[in-house]
């Protein structure tokens, strides 16, 4: 399968990948190439060559994508990345061809933009916090999917304090202490659950037949919010609002 | 005036230096017995050095090997330093797999997949995992720290300790376990973001404490970054740290600042990169700090490994860290405040004219907006990140060194929280030497070279001291290697069939030594040498371990 697919690949016309999805190949990119140690942000050239404006021909980008090249500092990415994403990385950098190397990703949206600069998010996703929003929730490309999505916002700081996730159990430990904890999965004779109690959630993997867990628990959503101001709380449910909007 | 080898004095007391050594050579607090390979340097002192001599000078030429282990993994060759306690030998791979092997045998006891999607930035790299507590360690590409049984490589733990999407870095340096504490660094130091060194609870998970290399507004050394440069200063610690369990303190040593290139974007000293920090393992605390390259603006990072040594200077005996880095020396500090001693060049340095006796870098070249300057060493560094070995026996340190040079161009960038942030690009250029690497030994204070043997190829795996005065390591064609610790005479080589990333280690089982190495090429240093294109079929990504004894009788 695997064989099949890089063969079509290297013979492929570029033509016949044009309707590949483009966005796919720039996200690709943008994590697996773009670092200035290698092909920068927009193929302008890190340490390793500009992709951008060269010219180059398909079979050779998609030969050094998928096989590399030998000593230099090209790695093959036909192990690392799915068929999809291999096509549509290729794709992306033949796109940039045409473009002057000194062309950039083209810019955001105007919301978007807006949703981007919101102080709510930089709070929300703060490096700088640990145990910030984001270390329990993915939201919109960032963060850790502990929790359950977010779909709705609470109506104030109140409700954001008093909230009481369905999911979470009260599981105890051999030693007989508890913890409230976020079921991930069972399988076998595991479970494994999300520790609510550390500044970061912990994913425990309990033996089953020891670990009966209540369900429901007195866990609130205030115990993961004593990182945030009461301001905060307000800048970041007015971010979460423009967000879903 | 100023002098690149710094004067430590006259020598006469140079006599006593083995006496002092040889009292220091296994610490009272030792984590793991004789036999065991406790830690990613050996011990916490990071010498790379075994007490073990039932292989030694007289006998090594009859060395043989005894068993050979494949992991199913050759994603970067292999770079791990194996940990070995009570006769089981912990591996990890560059994808994330742990194997536990019988360490006498070879068998496989469990095997453990952490393996995460796509790498990011800065690919499949591990460098080894920590044992203790019942539990295995290792950092993931996806920036997870787990915790595995120690017995049945099942799942105990793992906690997320940085959102990967976010900071663009994962961990392949090993944990250090101190006590009830597992601590992590993390990758990042060409990325705009804050490098951090996290600790946590070794048996729960529990986070304990973060120190960040950048402090933010209202934290001590905010003040030598302007503006918001904090926000995006790098300085990731990607290696292994050390420990002194008498003055209970931590040594780690940083990253260079972001962007690498640039450095109008960020003026000021930006502590704490490219430095040794000490912290309290218990809270995180800075004890002290030394920041070797002040406003570092060629990518020479100061994370590599810290080597504890007790030395008389002046006569005076003192408790000491060495600390070979990319910039091409080795900085001597007093390790119970970070007091500067000496720094010594390791190899052809260009990029200031000296250090004075007190530390100051004099007559910096530094590339400025278009105008590229050439440097030595390379971006890559004096040395690469495998290790060097302190031998008690010969008082010498081991360095494997890297000679090169790069033309450094800087281009200003903006910031995006989490990607590559270099400010610039560099090409590289050839050193004055024919040599591309070296193992030199040296005098610790110094820099005085006792031997050197020059290599065509980088050395890119790490030196390993033991009792027997001896020093084994890999070559980048394969071989693996004894020499006489004394003298740098070959003594015995075995030919592993693959270049060598990882670092060898030494143990015993039921009174029989043995010896270790991984085998298999990889890595950015591995990658990116078009110079040698020879080098192509010594070069295969496998990853193997060969273990080595005596024969039987």
């Amino acid at each position: 399968m695997a064989r099949t697919f890089v063969i079509w690949a290297v013979l492929a016309p570029a033509a016949a990948l044009a309707q590949l999805d483009l966005r796919l190949g720039a996200e690709v990119y943008a994590r697996t190439c773009a670092n200035q140690y290698c092909h920068g942000a927009a193929g302008e050239q890190g340490a390793a060559a500009a992709l951008a404006g060269r010219k180059l021909r398909y079979s050779f980008v998609a030969r050094s994508v998928i096989y590399g090249i030998a000593n230099t500092n090209m790695p093959p990415w036909k192990e690392a990345l799915p068929p999809a994403e291999l096509d549509a990385v290729i794709e992306y950098v033949m796109s940039l061809q045409s473009a002057p190397s000194s062309a950039g990703p083209a810019p955001a949206a105007a919301p978007e933009a807006r949703r981007l600069r919101h102080p709510g998010r930089a709070l929300f996703f703060d490096p700088g916090r640990v145990g910030s929003c984001g270390s329990c929730h993915e939201f919109q490309g960032l963060g850790t999917a502990v929790a359950p999505l977010i779909e709705a916002v609470p109506g104030g700081v109140a409700g954001l304090r008093a909230a009481r996730p369905a999911r979470v159990d009260t599981v105890a430990l051999e030693s007989g202490a508890t913890f409230p904890g976020v079921k991930v999965d069972g399988k076998g004779g595991q479970a494994r659950y999300y520790d609510l109690r550390p500044r970061l959630p912990v994913l425990r993997t309990l033996r089953r037949d020891r670990v009966p867990a209540l369900e429901g628990s007195s866990w609130t959503h205030a115990a993961a919010l004593d990182r945030y101001s009461l301001a905060e709380q307000e800048t970041i449910i007015e971010y979460l609002r423009l967000a879903l909007r | 005036m100023y002098n690149s080898h710094v004067s430590v004095g006259a020598i006469a007391w140079r006599s006593c230096i083995l006496a002092a050594l040889l009292l220091a050579a296994w610490p009272s607090d030792a984590q793991g017995t004789r036999e065991d390979w406790p830690s990613y340097g050996g011990l916490w002192n990071a010498w790379r050095h075994s007490e073990l001599d039932q292989v030694n000078v007289d006998n090594v030429r009859r060395l043989t090997a005894v068993w050979a282990f494949q992991a199913e993994d050759g994603a970067e060759g292999l770079q791990a330093t194996p940990i070995v306690r009570a006769g089981v030998l912990y591996l990890s791979t560059s994808s994330n797999l742990i194997y536990a092997l019988d360490a006498a045998s070879g068998d496989v006891l469990w095997k453990y997949d952490a393996r995460p999607g796509p790498p990011g930035v800065y690919r499949k790299q591990n460098r080894g995992v920590a044992v203790g507590h019942g539990l295995v360690f290792m950092g993931t590409i996806d920036n997870r720290l787990v915790a595995v049984d120690r017995e049945t490589g099942r799942d105990v733990w793992q906690v997320q300790v940085q959102d990967p999407k976010q900071c663009g870095c994962s961990i392949t340096g090993a944990p250090l376990l101190v006590k009830d504490k597992i601590v992590v660094g993390g990758t990042g130091g060409d990325l705009a973001y804050r490098g951090s060194i996290s600790a946590f609870d070794a048996k729960t998970g529990a986070f304990a404490w973060r120190f960040y290399i950048t402090p933010a507004p209202g934290e001590p050394g905010n003040e030598t970054w302007e503006g918001d440069s904090w926000r995006y200063g790098g300085g990731a610690p990607w290696m292994t740290g050390s420990y002194d369990a008498e003055l209970d303190l931590i040594y780690w040593g940083t990253g260079n600042a972001a962007p690498d290139m640039d450095g109008e974007a960020r003026r000021g000293d930006n502590l704490y990169t490219a430095s040794v920090v000490a912290l309290s393992p218990g809270t995180g605390e800075l004890a002290w700090h030394y920041q070797e390259v002040p406003h570092d603006v060629w990518d020479y990072d100061s994370a590599y490994e810290v080597i504890l040594v007790d030395l008389p200077v002046a006569g005076r005996p003192r408790k000491l860290l060495l600390h070979p880095t990319k910039a091409g020396y080795t900085w001597v500090l007093d390790r119970t405040n970070g007091e500067f001693v000496a720094a010594w060049p390791m190899v052809e340095t260009t990029w200031v004219a000296g250090i004075t006796e007190d530390g100051t870098l004099v007559g910096r070249v530094e590339p400025a907006p278009g105008k590229p300057v050439k440097v030595c060493p390379s971006v890559g560094g004096g040395k690469s990140w495998n290790q060097a070995a302190f031998s008690p026996l010969t008082g010498l340190i081991y360095i494997p060194t890297a000679n090169g040079c790069s033309f450094l161009h800087v281009r200003s960038q903006k910031p995006v929280p989490g990607k590559g942030y270099i400010g610039g690009f560099w090409k590289g250029a050839p050193a004055s030497a024919d040599n591309y690497s070296a193992l030199v030994a040296f005098d610790p204070l110094t820099g005085e070279k006792r031997w050197e043997l020059p290599y065509k190829y980088m050395l890119l795996s790490s030196i390993l001291s033991t009792a027997g005065g001896l020093l084994f390591y890999g070559d980048a064609e394969g071989r693996f290697l004894a020499r006489d610790a004394r003298t740098g005479e070959s003594l015995w080589s075995f030919q592993t069939g693959a270049g060598h990333r990882g670092s060898s280690v030494t143990y015993a089982v039921d009174g029989r030594q043995y010896i270790a190495t991984p085998s298999g090429w990889g890595s950015m240093a591995a990658g990116g040498r078009a110079r040698y294109p020879e080098l192509r079929m010594l070069s295969s990504k496998t990853a193997t371990v060969f273990a080595f004894a005596l024969p039987e009788d």
